[in-house]
């Protein structure tokens, strides 16, 4: 297997397979970076000083039926944190898993009056991600 | 979806219109006033991730009398209304469904065509339809 289509994600949140209401997600990560340049040079230098943050956007097509969907997870629950596990491969043995807590700063429902009412969900990643091989 | 479930259910609820006589595949054997639901334009897969939804356009053709009767325009006004008892838009998208989601009427457009040597007024309706993308 080479490249791989996003239609095979897998996301839960709070340990609720939410991966059949999402259509896209987006995964930030980033690292703190400090200058340290000194005299003499012609060019910057920066040493990262290992702290790291990242936020996770997630999005998808409401949906009225389900229990368990992601606006009935979300909306009313901001600033509660949920744990977060990706398969950006999808399920199965030996593929990679990503799973981390993050706050959920932001919830958006979206109304077209001639297309799918969709949902957005902006997560903070507190802590660091645990990263495995999937058994 | 079942492409073939959705067609019968889409018919079974035109079926209410009054006078309207309705196929759930495209026949030859069409007694105007009639209305045929056609095979769909583009049936989309993977609408969420997790094989969770998938999408439909599908035609709904009604076949009505001579355009230069008043009576065929009586008619074809009433199917196109946006209300009422004989309006499609209306009587579908108040319908219930085990095959599908939701349906949204987008449009119709309107073109007299000949059969068999007879002019006919038609009018063709677009249906946008959300399912499951799994059975």
């Amino acid at each position: 297997m080479g490249k791989v289509y996003g239609r095979r994600m897998y996301i839960s949140a709070g340990g609720t397979d939410i991966s059949t209401y999402c259509n896209t997600s987006t995964f930030d990560r980033e690292a703190e970076v400090d200058q340290v340049t000194g005299y003499g040079v012609d060019d910057h230098v920066y040493d990262a000083d290992g702290i790291r943050d990242g936020t996770f956007e997630i999005g998808g097509v409401y949906d009225d039926t389900a229990v368990t969907s992601p606006n009935v997870l979300f909306d009313g629950n901001e600033g509660d944190s949920f744990a977060i596990v990706r398969r950006v491969q999808g399920t199965g043995v030996g593929k990679p898993q990503q799973a981390f807590t993050a706050i959920l700063k932001k919830y958006v429902e979206t109304a077209p009056v001639a297309g799918h009412t969709t949902w957005s969900a902006t997560f903070q990643k507190t802590g660091s991600v645990v990263k495995t091989t999937q058994a | 979806m079942n492409l073939g479930d959705v067609m019968d259910q889409l018919a079974a609820r035109l079926d209410t219109i009054a006078g309207l006589r309705c196929f759930a595949w495209p026949t030859a054997n069409l007694t105007p006033p009639g209305a045929i639901v056609l095979y769909p334009d583009d049936y989309t897969y993977d609408l969420t991730y997790g094989r969770g939804s998938d999408t439909l356009t599908i035609p709904v053709l009604i076949v009505d009398g001579k355009p230069s009767d008043r009576s065929t325009r009586d008619r074809i006004a009433a199917y196109a209304n946006g209300s009422g008892a004989r309006s499609v838009k209306q009587v579908l998208e108040s319908g219930t469904y085990a095959a599908f989601d939701d349906v949204f009427v987008r449009g119709v457009e309107f073109n007299p065509v000949t059969i068999a040597g007879v002019d006919h007024m038609t009018a063709l309706f677009t249906l946008d339809i959300t399912g499951p993308g799994s059975g």
